[in-house]
Formats: structure tokens, sequence, C-alpha cells
């Protein structure tokens, strides 16, 4: 279909179904639903009640206000960037002094109400840490840092961050709003656990993004995720609680804890069962799974399977721990990348298809690592600022 | 009540970078952008973050748009370009995907699903020109509920939404006459 066909048709069409077209429009509309059947099912289809209906309820449910919001954001955002790129690139040394008032002004836009005066320095320690970052549902991001915060979000809801970065979300009886989103988002080299409105904790590894209502609606528990995130559920069996994956994998629980590890770069999900029961739906099958249990999908070569596994390997990286049996190093690396915020370099095949046993402790830093796989393999390993080359 | 741009004005604006031009384009084509994009990526978080780059890409253009289907294109054409390299990267082989990235299939299937959504653009960007009252009676009529329903629900009178419905009719055909007739005009011009 040509482009000024495609306008024309659907003017002609959206004008039929609001009033009466012209003879000659008529005309137009009909000679382009006779030259093709396909054009015809797909006028039927359009002009269906069903999607009608559907349309204009999307119409109504949509929040466009709030996305034209985050979008101006962003805007703001880049500019900042774009200034402060050309501000910092004169002088190195003033570096610290923009990120800190960055921040603030952020913080100050979000009518975030600090319980605790926060100093120059915490700014700017959590700027270095990599904290989460939080959407509300206005759009505005803020970042999640070590101080007490009290935020207002829509329909009476408050979401608590106490002075252990702790957040959780509170809401007060009269609250009555469903359609009220919020995304946290941890970048490389941060993990972090917060609670749900329903008291569902939810672990986040790094680079990793979760998007959830900030108050339930009273049929079921919707949420979408990405990355590796460890779920303790809530129990309440009125309301079975969803986990959507992007890759239309999606997970329906009562009241459990599992794991799921599903990058959007990486080729394959992980779903690992610690208690309780969940389904697990992809496309058109569905897998029930069991404790210890832990569903595979290989994305790449389109197979799935089920098979028992030692749960406590999958979900060690919550304590800051990663546990790996006879793994190829590139699945390390993956790690490291996201935990460090270092890449690796492997320099020939063989490194990277060699296979790692071990437990990395996330506090030791990759140093040590690099030295321990030094001394104890005959890989040759050496760090040049945020690279790790290995051969 | 939302106003409708004038091709010249929404123009301008927009070579002027101001955010009426962009908050214009949400109200008409947000819904339709994200429908697709949600559609192919079968990932709201993921379809939201694309609908912005495309905006953001509109907003970062030096592109001299002369119409608004050259406008609405530039943002299709973006979703798609979008949503094809992020499926790539993905490589995911769950069945939907097949569907959606099998090559020839794909280019007229997307461009049907933009007609789709383009008629319901209109429509629904014509209803929003309508006082608050009006507006609801065509969306409950247009959602296929009859009068007597429709005054239940809004706790009207029959007479009134019947009342509603004849204004509601005659605003929007006055819309279409007027754009008819510029339709006309250019067409004559060129």
């Amino acid at each position: 279909m040509k482009r000024d066909e495609l306008f024309d048709i659907s003017n002609l069409i959206f004008r039929e179904l609001a009033e009466e077209l012209t003879s000659e429009e008529r005309r137009r509309l009909e000679a382009w639903l006779g030259s093709s059947e396909r054009n015809r099912t797909l006028y039927e289809h359009i002009c269906s009640e069903k999607v009608m209906r559907e349309k204009i309820r999307e119409y109504r449910e949509s929040d466009v206000q709030a996305a034209f919001e985050a979008f101006l954001a962003r805007k703001e955002r880049i500019g900042r960037g774009r200034r402060l790129v050309r501000y910092v690139s004169r002088s190195a040394a003033v570096l610290v002094l923009p990120l800190v008032l960055a921040v603030w002004y952020w913080a100050k836009d979000d009518e975030v109400l600090p319980t605790r005066t926060e100093t120059v320095a915490d700014l700017t320690a959590d700027v270095v840490k990599n904290r989460p970052i939080l959407t509300l549902s206005s759009g505005r991001q803020m970042v999640v840092g070590d101080s007490s915060l009290s935020i207002a979000e829509g329909g009476g809801v408050r979401i608590q961050v106490d002075g252990n970065g702790m957040m959780s979300y509170n809401a007060s009886d009269s609250s009555d709003v469903t359609d009220v989103y919020n995304t946290m988002r941890t970048p490389v080299q941060c993990d972090f656990v917060f609670t749900l409105e329903d008291g569902t904790r939810v672990w986040m590894n790094a680079a990793s993004s979760l998007r959830y209502p900030v108050v339930f609606g009273g049929e079921e528990r919707v949420v979408y995720a990405e990355g590796e995130i460890f779920f303790e559920v809530a129990k309440d069996a009125e309301r079975p609680f969803r986990v959507h994956l992007g890759n239309g994998l999606e997970i329906r629980v009562l009241g459990t804890s599992f794991n799921v590890n599903s990058y959007a770069e990486e080729d394959f999900t992980e779903v690992t069962l610690v208690e309780g029961a969940v389904e697990a739906q992809f496309g058109e099958k569905a897998y029930k799974m069991r404790p210890n249990q832990q569903l595979y999908i290989d994305e790449a070569q389109g197979t799935t399977s089920l098979t028992e596994v030692d749960v406590n390997d999958y979900i060690a990286w919550k304590d800051g721990q990663y546990v790996f049996k006879n793994k190829p190093l590139w699945m390390v690396a993956k790690v490291l990348q996201r935990w460090y915020g270092v890449r690796v370099v492997f320099e020939n095949e063989a490194a990277r298809n060699s296979t790692f046993t071990g437990v990395i402790n996330k506090n030791e830093g990759v140093g040590l690592l690099v030295e321990r796989l030094n001394a104890t393999s005959t890989l040759r390993c050496r760090i040049e600022g945020k690279e790790i080359y290995i051969r | 009540m939302k106003q409708i741009l004038d091709t010249k004005t929404l123009i301008s604006l927009l070579e002027r970078k101001d955010n009426k031009a962009y908050q214009y384009l949400y109200e008409r084509y947000y819904v339709s952008l994200k429908a697709l994009a949600n559609y192919y990526l079968r990932d709201n978080v993921q379809g939201e973050d694309l609908v912005q780059d495309v905006f953001v890409a509109l907003w970062e253009s030096r592109y001299k748009f002369r119409t608004e289907n050259e406008i609405k294109y530039f943002l299709y054409r973006a979703l798609k370009n979008g949503c094809v390299s992020l499926l790539r990267k993905q490589k995911l082989k769950a069945k939907y995907l097949h569907e959606a990235l099998s090559a020839n299939v794909e280019e007229d299937n997307f461009w049907e699903k933009v007609l789709e959504e383009d008629v319901y653009a209109r429509l629904m960007s014509a209803i929003e020109t309508l006082p608050p009252q009006c507006k609801l009676v065509m969306q409950l009529t247009l959602e296929g509920l009859k009068g007597q329903e429709i005054a239940e629900r809004l706790q009207i009178s029959l007479a009134t939404v019947k009342e509603y419905k004849g204004q509601g009719k005659k605003i929007l055909q006055q819309q279409l006459k007027g754009r008819g007739a510029l339709l006309a005009i250019v067409l004559i011009i060129f």
C-alpha cells in the first residue's frame, strides 16, 4: 500500500463511520474494496463492533498525558546531558558539582519530601554507587537513595523509603486506583529489594526492570518483568499473581517464591521455583512447576525443558553471591558485566567456552576474582581500566 | 475539548520545536503507536519506551515536513524500524514472532495495522473535540450501547441523550465538511 493511498483510505473509512460519504468518495472506497479480497476483509475487521469496542476502551484507558510528560522529562534530560557534556568538556574538575545539582533538581521536581537533610556528599555517593531509578506514574523519574523519603503517588498511595534504602507501597484504605503504574529499573552494578503494595517482596538483580501498579486491582495482580528478579509473592488465593516476560512467557502464581532470569540481550530465560506452585504459559504450552524445578527456554533453539535443580545456586545472587557449576565463561562474563560494570574481552574462542566452577562474591571486587582465575586455571587475565582481557 | 490544529500551524510549531506540537501529536497518535508496538513486541514496558524513542527521533529530526501525513508516516515508519530491530536483537522464537517477522507478509501486515489504527486515531480525535457530555454519549453509542442504556448509565433522560447525539453528529459533520472543502482546494491547486 502506498503512503498516500493508505491515509486516503483511512480517511474515507473514518468518514464513513462518522457520517455519510459523498458519491465521489464512495466510489473511491468501493474501488479500493473491490481491488482485493484482502482489502475487504481488512475493512470488515476495522468496522466490526468488536474492534470498535476494543479501540474505544483502549483510548479511554490510555494515559496519554503521563506518556507525554515522560517524553518531556526525557527531552529535558537529553538537553541537560548535552549542556553538561559541553560544560564538562571545558574542565573535568567541575564534573562532580553539576551531577549533584542535577540530582537535587531532579528530586525537587518530584515533590519528594526528604525527612532528613541530605548532604551533598550523600547525593554524590548515590550517583557513584548506581542507584535504582523509579519512574512514577507522572513519568517523572527519581533516584532511590539511602535517605528516607516519602512520596505521594496517585490515589492516596504513599511510597516510603527508609534510611536503609528499603522501600514499600502503602495504600490508605480509601485508595481506589488500579491503573497507576510505576517502573523500577536497576542499572548495572546495582541490586535492590522492595515491597509491593500487596506485600510481595521483590529482589531485583542488576540491569533489570519491573513495571507494576501502585495498587493491585481486585481480580488479579499483574506485573511486567525483565532481567533477573526473585519474587516472594504474598499469598492471596483470590487474586492470582501474574508475571509477564518480554518473550511472551507468562507465569501464574497463587503464593510462592521463585526466580526469573530473562535478560533481553540473552538467548535464554530461566524460571526457578523455590516453593509453592506456579504455572508458566509459553505460547500454546503450559508448564506446571513443582519446587526445585527449573523451566529453561532456549530462545535461539526454540526449545524448552523442565528439570530438577539445586535452587540455591540460582538465588544466591540475592545474598551477593553467584554460583557457577560448569558454566561457560561467557556466561560468567555477562554477570561480571552487570555486577561490576566491566567489559570482558575474550582473546580466543577457547577462553570464551572454557567452563568455570566457583562462587563469585560481589563484595570481593573484580580484582580478586581475576587473581583467583589466574592462580587456579590455565587462563591468563588482565585488567585494563574497565575492561578484562582473558585468553 | 481539544482543538484540531491546521497543518500550517502544526508544521510551524514543529519547526520551532514547540512542545505544543508534540502534545498535539501525542494526543492524536500515541494510542495508535502504542497499540502497534504492543502488537509486535508484546511488552508494555518496551512498547512504551519505543514510542517515546519515536517521538524523540521526531524531535531530533531536521526533516522539513509539508503535510501531517508526512509526519504521521515518519512516526509509523520509525516505529516499524524500532520494532524490527528490537525483535531481531531478541532473536526470539516464539510463535507470534515468526508471524510478525517473516519478511514480506510483515511489510503488508504492518501497514494494514497502521490503516486500522489511523481510522481510529481520526475518529477519536474528532470525538475529542466535542463538549464533554456529548463526547461521552458518542463514545457509548459507538461502543454499541442503545439510547436507553446510555440514559441509564449517565443518569440523564432519553431525550437528552438524543439531543447530545444530534449535537455531536452536527459538530462532526461541520468539521468534516470544512476539511473536505480544504482537501478539495488542495486538489485544485496541485
